[in-house]
C-alpha cells in the first residue's frame, strides 16, 4: 500500500478569455504517492503545466483543494507558501531559469541558504557535491551565460535538490535541450528517483515519459487515464517505450 | 501625422518617467525664475527707488557747517560733478521703542516729511501696497521703515522716544505708519531713517541746541553728489577726485556711495539668490542625470518595438525625433507651468521679506531674462537628449527581434561571494555590481544632493545658533562683550562683576571712526591690542606706522602687504605701511584697522581723547547675554553695551533655516523621483530574476529588502562622494557667495555627526522610497517562468 503525499480534490482553474471563461482544469482529482516518479502527459493545451503549477502552489486554483502530506496548501499565505517552496518543493523548469548574475554554484547555494538548520559551509559543500553529481563541476564558477543549455539545466536540477525536497516538480525539463543533454538530464532524474526522490514531471516526450513509475493522462482539464510501471532500467527502455506508446494510443493521443 | 501615433503610444508607455521629469523641470524652472526675479527685480527696484529718493552717486554726511553753500559750489565746480544737492537731517544716537527697548541698530536719521513726501512712498495699512496719496503726517507722528517690525515688533500706534541728552526728557512720537526707505530701510543696516514733520524737526533741533555738548545727536547736511552723465569713473575714482579737489572729505563725518547703500539694502536678497542659484545648478545636473537614465532604460525597454518599426521602414532619424519630441513636450510643459509657480513663490518671498528689506519689490517675473535662461537650458537638454538617443541608431531589426539583450557577462573587481550571513545584503550587492550603469545616476544624484545639504550644514555650523560665526567675520576682532562707561569708578565696578560672573581672560580697547585711505573714505577700526585683529595674510599692525586692510580695500586701492598708503584723518595726512590683510565684513568689507598708537599720531597733544569701548573675552562666554541684561538693568543709560551681535544676524539665520527646509523638501521630491524612475525600470528588467527567487522560496518582503538595500549602498557611496565634495568645495563656494557681503574668507568645520547627518537622511530617503517602489515585487509570481 503506497502512501499518498499529495492529493488534489475537485481542482479547477479558469482564465478570463474575451469576456468568457476558459476552464483549463475541470474538477481534477488525483493522488501522488511517495517514492513515485509520476509523469503527467496529455495533448498540447490539455492543462498539464497548469496542473503542475497549481499543485506546486506556483499558481492559485480557482476552485478545489490541494493537500501536501495531509496539509491543505491551496490557500496558503505568501509567507507560508514561500516556506513550503524553500523546504519541501523543488522546481525544474523548461528553461534553466538561473539568475544571470550568479555563478552556477551561487545559483545552487542561494536556494540552500534559506535553510535555517544548515550552515553556509555545509550548504556550499552539498552544492558542490550536487554539481559534481550533475557533471557540471568544471563549470560551477561560471555564469549561466558562459555555459551550455544542458549544463545550465543540470545546475537547475542541482539547485532544485539542494534542500532535499519532499517533491521535485519538473515542467518539460528537457524541452529546450538537444538529444545528448536530454538523455543526461533524464538519467539524472531517474537516478534521483532511484535514490528515493519523489518526482512529478510534465512532458509530452515519450522518451522522458518512459522514466516514470506512474503515468497520468490529462485531457480537456481532466485526468482520464493512469498507468503504473516498474522502476526504469536501461535494458528494457525499448519495451517501455512500446508500452507507453500503446497506452497513449488508447488515450487517443 | 507620421510621428503623432508613435508619439502618443510612446508617451503613454513612458507615462511614469515623463511625469517625473515634468516635476523635476517644474521645480527647476520655478526655482530658477524665482532666483532671476528676486535678483533682477530687487536690483532694478532698489536702483529706481534710491534715485527717486534723491540719493547721489555718493553722499557725504557733514555736521552743520557755516560754509555749506561755498562747499557745494566748490564741488559743483568739478568737471566730473554734474550737481550737488544738500539735504538737511537730524541724527539721534539713542532711541527707545515702546519706552523700553533701546534701538540697537545705530543712529536714527530724521528727515522732514514736507521735504521728502514726493521722494518716498508710504505702505498701506496691511502692507499689501504703497499709497499714491499718503495721509498727511501730523506733529508727534512718525513714519518708520517696516524693518522696525522685524527688529522691535512694532505696529502702528506704538511709541518711539528720542533722547537728546542723558537724563533729559525724551521726545515721544507715535508711529503713524511705515514708509519705504530705499536708503536705510533694511533691517540689516545699522543706520535708520524716519520721517517727521517740519515742526518736529525744529523742536528736535532745539532740544539738541539745549543739550549743547551733552547732545546725543547732531544736525547733518548730507551732500548728494551726482556724476556727469556718461561718466566712466568708478565710485572709488570719483570719490578720489572729489576728496582731492574739494574740502568735502575733511569736513565730512562719513560717506557712502549709492552702490554701497544698495549693497547694504540688498544683502539678504543677494545671499538668498546666490545660494538658491547654486542649488538650482545642482538640481539641473541631477535632472539631466535622471533624464539620461530614463532615456537609456526606455530605449532598452522598447528595443524590440523599435526594431520592428525599423523593419517596416522607419529610420533612426524618425525614431529619434519621436523620442526628442516626447521629452521636449514634457520639458516645455514643466517650464510653462514652472513660470507661474515661480511668480507665486516670488510674491510670497517679497511679501515675507518686506519687514526685513523694507522694500516693496515687484513680483513680476522678468520674462525676457527668464525665457533667455530657460532657452539656454532647453537647448542644453535638447543636445543631451540627442546625444543619449544616439544608441537608437545601433538597433537592427534582427537583433531587436531576438530580444536585443547582449549576453550577460560581467567581471568586476568589486565582486564579492554570496554568503549565508547577511544573504540579502550580499544579493543586493551582487545585483548592484553586475548592473553598475543602472545605478550611476542614482549614485550621482545622491552625491550632489548630499554635497549641497552638507554645504548648507557647513554654512549653518559656521553661522552657529546665535550667529557667532557671522559676527566674528563682521567684527574686526574677537570679543564677548564690549562696555563703555563715562567714569572710571563704574568701569572698575563693572570689571569686578564681569570677573566674578564670567571670568575675564583678556581685555582691550576698541573704537570705530572714519578716515580716508588713498583719498577714499573707509571705516577705521582702532584697537589697543592689534594682535586681536583677525589677520588672513601678513601680520597685524603692531607698530604705529602700520595698518591692516581688508581684501576688499586692497582690491579697490590695488595695494598689498608692504605697500605704503596715505591715511587722512581730520585734515591730517600720514603715511602708513600695509602690514597685512585682515577679515572684517563691517561696511561690506570697506574698512581698515589701525593700532591705538598709530591712530594717536593723528591727534594733537591737547585733543579730546577718543572714548573707547573696553572689549572683554570671558572664560565662560555663555554668561554674556545674562551679564549684558544685568548691566543694562543696573546702569541703564550710564553704560553702553556692545554684545557682538547685529540686527541682521537673526534674519540671516532665519533665511538660512528657511532655505534648508526648502532644500530638504526639494531633496525629498528629487530622491522620490530618482528612485521611482530608476527603481521601476530596474524592477521591470528583473522580473524574471524575482520570479526565480520566489520559486526558490524567497519571500516578497525579503526581496523588497534586498532591492531597497541596493539603493542604500548606492546612496551611501554617493553620499560619501558628496561629503568629500563638500569638504573640498564648500569653503570656495560659500566664500564666493559671502564675498558679496564683504566676508573675504570662509572656513568651515563640521562635527562627524553633523557631517554624516545629510548622508544618513539621503540614504534613509533612498531606502524608504526604494521600499515603496519595490511594492510591486509582491505582484511578481513565479508563474512568470512558466512557458505554456
Amino acid at each position: 500500500m503506497k502512501t499518498v503525499m499529495m492529493k488534489a480534490k475537485d481542482l479547477c482553474k479558469s482564465f478570463a478569455n474575451n469576456g468568457g471563461q476558459n476552464h483549463v482544469l475541470d474538477m481534477v482529482g488525483l493522488e501522488i504517492y511517495e517514492g513515485d516518479f509520476t509523469v503527467i502527459m496529455g495533448s498540447s493545451g490539455a492543462g498539464k503545466s497548469t496542473l503542475l503549477y497549481v499543485l506546486s502552489g506556483m499558481d492559485k486554483p480557482t476552485g478545489g483543494e490541494v493537500y501536501y502530506r495531509e496539509r491543505r496548501i491551496s490557500h496558503l499565505k505568501e509567507k507560508e507558501m514561500a516556506a513550503l517552496r524553500a523546504g519541501e518543493f523543488g522546481f525544474v523548469f523548461q528553461q534553466a531559469h538561473l539568475v544571470s548574475n550568479l555563478t552556477l554554484l551561487e545559483n545552487v547555494t542561494v536556494a540552500g541558504y534559506l535553510n535555517k538548520h544548515k550552515s553556509g559551509k555545509e550548504i556550499k559543500q552539498r552544492a558542490e557535491e550536487l554539481l559534481t553529481r550533475m557533471n557540471v563541476e568544471k563549470a560551477m564558477h561560471r555564469l549561466p551565460s558562459q555555459v551550455s543549455g544542458g549544463e545550465a539545466q543540470r545546475a537547475a536540477i542541482a539547485r532544485a535538490m539542494i534542500h532535499e525536497p519532499g517533491l521535485l516538480f519538473a515542467d518539460e525539463p528537457t524541452g529546450a535541450l538537444n538529444k545528448r543533454n536530454t538523455q543526461e538530464v533524464l538519467n539524472l532524474l531517474t537516478g534521483l528517483n532511484a535514490d528515493g526522490q519523489n518526482i512529478l514531471m510534465v512532458t509530452h516526450d515519450i522518451k522522458a515519459a518512459i522514466r516514470a513509475t506512474r503515468l497520468l493522462y490529462l485531457e480537456d482539464g481532466k485526468v482520464i487515464g493512469e498507468m503504473s510501471m516498474q522502476p526504469y532500467c536501461q535494458e528494457d527502455a525499448k519495451s517501455r517505450e512500446k508500452q507507453v506508446d500503446a497506452w497513449l494510443a488508447s488515450m487517443e493521443w | 501625422m507620421k510621428y503623432f501615433n508613435l508619439l502618443r503610444a510612446d508617451m503613454k508607455s513612458q507615462k511614469g518617467s515623463l511625469i517625473g521629469i515634468f516635476m523635476l523641470v517644474l521645480i527647476i524652472t520655478a526655482s530658477l525664475c524665482a532666483v532671476i526675479s528676486v535678483w533682477s527685480n530687487s536690483n532694478d527696484y532698489e536702483k529706481e527707488r534710491i534715485e527717486q529718493a534723491g540719493y547721489g552717486d555718493i553722499a557725504y554726511w557733514l555736521s552743520e557747517i557755516p560754509n555749506r553753500d561755498e562747499l557745494a559750489a566748490q564741488v559743483e565746480a568739478l568737471e566730473e560733478v554734474e550737481k550737488a544737492e544738500v539735504q538737511e537731517m537730524i541724527a539721534f544716537h539713542r532711541y527707545f521703542v515702546q519706552g523700553q527697548t533701546e534701538g540697537v541698530a545705530g543712529s536714527i536719521h530724521l528727515l522732514s516729511w514736507e521735504d521728502c513726501r514726493k521722494n518716498y512712498q508710504v505702505y498701506d495699512e496691511d502692507m499689501e501696497g504703497l499709497q499714491e496719496m499718503p495721509e498727511k503726517l501730523r506733529d508727534g507722528e512718525v513714519y518708520v521703515s517696516p524693518s522696525f517690525c522685524a527688529l522691535y515688533d512694532v505696529q502702528t500706534g506704538d511709541t518711539l522716544e528720542l533722547l537728546a541728552k542723558e537724563g533729559g526728557t525724551a521726545k515721544v512720537f507715535t508711529i503713524k505708519g511705515f514708509f519705504e526707505d530705499p536708503v536705510a530701510g533694511s533691517a540689516m543696516m545699522g543706520m535708520k531713517q524716519m520721517l517727521v514733520t517740519e515742526n518736529d524737526m525744529q523742536t528736535l533741533s532745539g532740544m539738541l541746541d539745549e543739550a549743547g555738548k551733552y547732545a546725543q545727536g547732531e544736525r547733518y547736511n548730507v551732500f548728494h553728489l551726482f556724476r556727469v552723465k556718461d561718466s566712466v569713473l568708478s565710485d572709488g575714482e570719483f570719490q578720489k577726485i572729489v576728496n582731492t579737489g574739494t574740502d568735502l572729505a575733511a569736513e565730512a563725518g562719513f560717506s557712502y556711495s549709492k552702490e554701497t547703500i544698495m549693497g547694504f539694502m540688498l544683502i539678504l536678497y543677494h545671499i538668498f539668490a546666490g545660494f538658491l542659484l547654486v542649488f538650482v545648478m545642482v538640481l539641473l545636473v541631477v535632472a539631466m542625470l535622471i533624464i539620461g537614465h530614463s532615456i537609456s532604460s526606455g530605449i532598452e525597454q522598447n528595443y524590440m518595438n523599435m526594431g520592428i518599426l525599423k523593419a517596416i521602414g522607419y529610420t533612426q532619424h524618425d525614431l529619434r525625433v519621436v523620442w526628442l519630441l516626447q521629452y521636449l513636450i514634457v520639458i516645455v510643459c514643466g517650464m510653462g507651468i514652472g513660470i507661474p509657480v515661480s511668480s507665486f513663490i516670488v510674491r510670497k518671498i517679497n511679501r515675507l521679506t518686506i519687514t526685513v528689506t523694507g522694500l516693496f519689490v515687484p513680483s513680476d517675473i522678468p520674462i525676457g531674462r527668464s525665457l533667455l535662461a530657460l532657452g539656454v537650458i532647453l537647448l542644453v537638454m535638447m543636445a543631451f537628449i540627442c546625444m543619449k538617443t544616439a544608441k537608437i541608431g545601433r538597433i537592427t531589426p534582427i537583433r531587436a527581434i531576438r530580444g536585443g539583450a547582449e549576453d550577460v557577462y560581467f567581471k568586476s573587481r568589486f565582486m564579492a561571494p554570496i554568503r549565508k550571513r547577511g544573504l540579502h545584503f550580499w544579493l543586493a550587492y551582487r545585483q548592484l555590481v553586475s548592473g553598475k550603469k543602472q545605478y550611476i545616476s542614482a549614485c550621482l544624484v545622491a552625491s550632489l544632493l548630499v554635497f549641497f545639504l552638507s554645504l548648507t550644514a557647513r554654512m549653518d555650523a559656521w553661522l552657529g545658533p546665535d550667529g557667532k560665526g557671522l559676527m566674528d567675520s563682521f567684527s574686526a576682532s574677537r570679543y564677548d562683550l564690549g562696555v563703555k562707561c563715562t567714569d572710571e569708578e563704574t568701569a572698575e565696578e563693572i570689571e569686578e562683576i564681569l570677573e566674578e560672573r564670567a571670568g575675564i581672560t583678556d581685555s582691550y580697547q576698541f573704537v570705530m571712526n572714519r578716515a580716508s585711505v588713498g583719498q577714499i573714505e573707509y571705516l577705521m577700526n582702532i584697537i589697543s591690542e592689534p594682535e586681536y585683529f583677525n589677520v588672513l595674510l601678513g601680520r597685524s599692525c603692531l607698530y604705529q606706522n602700520e595698518i591692516v586692510v581688508t581684501q576688499s580695500v586692497a582690491d579697490e586701492l590695488r595695494i598689498g602687504t608692504g605697500d605704503t598708503v596715505a591715511v587722512a584723518f581730520e585734515g591730517k595726512e600720514l603715511d602708513f605701511i600695509v602690514s597685512g590683510i585682515y577679515q572684517c565684513a563691517n561696511d561690506m568689507g570697506e574698512n581698515f584697522g589701525i593700532s591705538k598708537e598709530g591712530f594717536e599720531r593723528f591727534l594733537e597733544p591737547d585733543a579730546e581723547k577718543e572714548s573707547y569701548y573696553t572689549y572683554y573675552l570671558f572664560q565662560n562666554a555663555a554668561m554674556t547675554e545674562e551679564i549684558a541684561e544685568f548691566l543694562k538693568e543696573t546702569y541703564g543709560d550710564g553704560v553702553l553695551i556692545d554684545e557682538n551681535t547685529w540686527s541682521g544676524v537673526d534674519i540671516i539665520i532665519l533665511a538660512l533655516s528657511t532655505s534648508m527646509v526648502f532644500m530638504y523638501f526639494v531633496t525629498i521630491v528629487f530622491v522620490l523621483i530618482t528612485v521611482t524612475l530608476t527603481g521601476s525600470k530596474i524592477l521591470y528588467k528583473e522580473q524574471h530574476d524575482l520570479g526565480i527567487y520566489k520559486s526558490l522560496g524567497y519571500e516578497s518582503g525579503k526581496l523588497r529588502l534586498a532591492f531597497s538595500l541596493r539603493f542604500v549602498i548606492v546612496s551611501a557611496a554617493g553620499s560619501a562622494m558628496g561629503i568629500l565634495m563638500s569638504a573640498a568645495l564648500t569653503d570656495m563656494f560659500a566664500g564666493a557667495m559671502l564675498k558679496m557681503c564683504g566676508i573675504s574668507r570662509f572656513t568651515s568645520h563640521l562635527s562627524p555627526v553633523r557631517m554624516a547627518l545629510p548622508a544618513m537622511i539621503v540614504s534613509a530617503l533612498f531606502f524608504l522610497f526604494a521600499w515603496f517602489a519595490a511594492g510591486r515585487v509582491r505582484k511578481v509570481e513565479p508563474g512568470i517562468l512558466i512557458v505554456e
